[in-house]
C-alpha cells in the first residue's frame, strides 16, 4: 500500500496529462457525444412507437424507460475501453520500452490513463445532460439512497470496464493488432448490457446469456439501482455483490495475464 | 467509355491494394458485420417482444433493414475515399488528379476501396434474404426491376451527401467529423419506418436529406404500404429518379468546388 501512496504523484501526473489528451481531441469527443445523442433520439422514437399507446409494459412506463436508456448510452460514454487503443499504440510505436522502464508498475501506468481519460470526459457528458433530457428523458433518481448505491454501483462499473479494456489491451502484446477487438466489445457492451433494450424484455435464453457476461454490469445493474427498478435493499448488495465479483476475477486474470505477456515483449524501434 | 473503363481499371487497383492487408480486411469485415448486427439484433428483439413498430411488422422491418444495408454498401463502392478528402486538400495530395487527363472526381473515388462494404453487403443480403421468408413478397420482373432501380437510386442519394460534404474540403479544409456525423445520422434513422419520427424529423428526412429516398419510400412500394405516405402514392415509384437529381447537384458543386483548392505551400 505505501508503494502506491509515494507513486501518487507520478499516478496523477499520468491521470493529468491523458485528461489534456482527452481535451485537446476535443472535437472528437464532442462527435462521438453527438452519435450518442442521435441515438437516444431514435431510441426514443422507436420505443414511443412500440409503445403504441400502451401506458407500461411488464411493469415498465415508458418515461422510466426511456430515463433507463438515457443514462445507459451517457454512462457508456465514460467507461470507453481506451486502453485497447492506448497499447496497441504504445507497442505499435514502441513507446512500450519506455512505459517498462518507468519506475511505476505498468499496470498502475494504464489504470492512471484511464482515469485521466473519463476525467477528461466528464466535463463534457455533463454538459450535454440537458440536451440528452431533451431528446431521451432524465427522471431524477428514484430516492436518495438509490443515488447514493448508483454511485457506487457507478465506480464498479468503471473498474470492470478498466479491467476489460486493460485486458483486450494486453492482447496487442501477442497480436499487434486489437483495434478490432475493442469495437466489437463496444456493440457487445451497448446490446448485452441493455443501453438498446433493457434485459427485462430479453427472450428468456437470451436474458440467461447476459447474466453470465459482464457486460449487464456497465448499464443493466447501475441504471436499475437509479431508477428503482432494483430497490430491495438485499437486491441492492446482491448487485454490487455481482459487480464486486466481477472486479475481483478480472483483477487476477489481468494479473495473471500480464505475468505471460511481460515476457512476450517485443520493442519495434526500441 | 474509355473513361468508363479507366475508372474501372483503377478502381480494381484500389480493390487489390487494400486486399493486401489481409488481417485488416478480415477484421474490418467483421466489425461492419458487429456494427450492422447490433442495430439488427436490437430491432429484432424489440420486435419479437412488440409485434409491431408504426404497423410494421419484424420482417417488413428486416426488409427495410437489409435493403438500406445493400444500398449503403454500394453507396460505399465509390464513396469510400471522401472519408480522407480533406486529409489530401490540406497536404496537397489532391494535385496529382489535377494534372492527369480523367475528371479528378472519378480519379479520387476509385483510388482507394473501402473495404467494409463487403461486411455490409454481406450482413445486408443476408437479413434480406431472412425477410424475404418473412413477408412474401410476389417479384414480379417489375418488381425486380424496381427493387435494382431503388438500390442504384438510393445509393446515388446517399453517395450525393458524400460528395456534397466532401467537396466543402477544398474551402474549408475539413470535412471528416461532418462526413462520420452524417454517416451515422443514415445508420441510425434509414433503417426504421418514417412515420416513427416526429414532424421536423420527418421534414427534415425528406427535404433536407434524401432520408427517406435511400430505402424506406423504395420499401413501402414494394411492401404495399405507400397509403401511409403523406404524398401522392404515385410519387413513391419516382422515388429512385431523387438520387439521381441529388447526385447531379451535387457533382456539380464539386466542380465549382475544385477551383477553391489552393494545394499545400511546399
Amino acid at each position: 500500500m505505501s508503494a502506491v501512496a509515494s507513486s501518487l504523484p507520478a499516478y496523477l501526473k499520468l491521470a493529468s496529462l491523458q485528461m489534456q489528451v482527452t481535451h485537446a481531441y476535443r472535437a472528437d469527443v464532442i462527435g462521438g457525444l453527438s452519435v450518442v445523442l442521435l441515438r437516444i433520439l431514435l431510441l426514443k422514437a422507436v420505443w414511443t412507437a412500440a409503445y403504441a399507446d400502451r401506458a407500461s409494459v411488464d411493469g415498465v412506463a415508458l418515461p422510466d424507460l426511456m430515463t433507463f436508456v438515457t443514462l445507459g448510452n451517457l454512462q457508456l460514454v465514460l467507461m470507453r475501453p481506451m486502453l485497447v487503443w492506448y497499447v496497441q499504440r504504445r507497442i505499435h510505436d514502441g513507446q512500450i520500452g519506455l512505459d517498462l522502464a518507468r519506475p511505476v508498475p505498468f499496470l498502475g501506468q494504464l489504470f492512471a490513463q484511464q482515469v485521466g481519460a473519463t476525467a477528461g470526459l466528464l466535463p463534457f457528458v455533463v454538459l450535454s445532460i440537458p440536451l440528452a433530457f431533451l431528446v431521451g428523458n432524465l427522471a431524477p433518481p428514484a430516492s436518495a439512497a438509490a443515488a447514493i448505491a448508483y454511485f457506487a454501483s457507478l465506480l464498479l462499473a468503471f473498474l470492470i470496464a478498466t479491467l476489460i479494456g486493460l485486458l483486450m489491451g494486453l492482447v496487442a502484446f501477442w497480436t499487434v493488432q486489437s483495434l478490432g477487438v475493442g469495437v466489437i466489445y463496444e456493440f457487445a457492451t451497448q446490446f448485452f448490457g441493455g443501453a438498446l433494450i433493457p434485459l427485462t424484455f430479453f427472450p428468456s435464453a437470451l436474458r440467461t446469456l447476459a447474466n453470465l457476461l459482464p457486460f449487464q454490469t456497465q448499464v443493466f445493474i447501475p441504471v436499475s439501482i437509479y431508477t428503482g427498478a432494483i430497490s430491495d435493499p438485499a437486491d441492492i448488495v446482491q448487485a454490487l455483490g455481482l459487480q464486486v465479483f466481477w472486479v475481483a476475477a478480472l483483477s487476477v486474470i489481468a494479473w495473471a495475464v500480464w505475468q505471460y505477456a511481460k515476457r512476450a515483449v517485443t520493442v519495434y524501434r526500441g | 467509355m474509355t473513361k468508363i473503363n479507366l475508372g474501372i481499371a483503377l478502381w480494381m487497383a484500389g480493390l487489390r491494394g487494400a486486399l493486401q492487408y489481409r488481417t485488416d480486411t478480415f477484421i474490418v469485415i467483421v466489425m461492419a458485420l458487429v456494427f450492422q448486427g447490433t442495430g439488427f439484433a436490437f430491432a429484432w428483439v424489440l420486435l419479437s417482444r412488440f409485434e409491431s413498430l408504426a404497423g410494421w411488422t419484424l420482417g417488413q422491418v428486416a426488409f427495410l433493414y437489409g435493403l438500406r444495408l445493400i444500398v449503403h454498401a454500394v453507396a460505399g463502392v465509390l464513396t469510400g475515399p471522401f472519408f480522407g478528402l480533406d486529409w489530401q486538400v490540406r497536404s496537397g495530395e489532391f494535385d496529382r488528379y489535377l494534372i492527369r487527363p480523367l475528371p479528378p472526381l472519378l480519379q479520387f473515388m476509385t483510388q482507394r476501396v473501402e473495404i467494409s462494404i463487403f461486411g455490409d453487403v454481406l450482413g445486408g443480403v443476408g437479413i434480406f434474404l431472412l425477410a424475404n421468408q418473412l413477408v412474401g413478397i410476389a417479384w414480379t420482373p417489375i418488381a425486380l426491376v424496381y427493387l435494382l432501380l431503388a438500390i442504384v437510386g438510393g445509393a446515388l442519394a446517399e453517395g450525393a451527401v458524400r460528395v456534397l460534404i466532401g467537396a466543402f474540403s477544398f474551402r474549408f479544409l475539413a470535412s471528416q467529423s461532418f462526413l462520420y456525423l452524417a454517416d451515422s445520422v443514415f445508420s441510425t434513422f434509414a433503417n426504421y419506418p418514417l412515420t416513427i419520427f416526429g414532424t421536423l424529423l420527418k421534414l427534415l428526412f425528406t427535404f433536407v436529406l434524401p432520408l427517406a429516398f435511400v430505402a424506406y419510400v423504395p420499401a413501402t412500394v414494394l411492401l404495399d404500404r405507400t397509403a401511409e405516405l403523406q404524398v401522392n402514392p404515385l410519387l413513391a415509384y419516382i422515388a429512385p429518379t431523387v438520387g439521381v437529381i441529388w447526385i447531379a447537384a451535387a457533382v456539380r458543386v464539386f466542380n465549382r468546388e475544385i477551383r477553391n483548392y489552393q494545394s499545400a505551400g511546399h
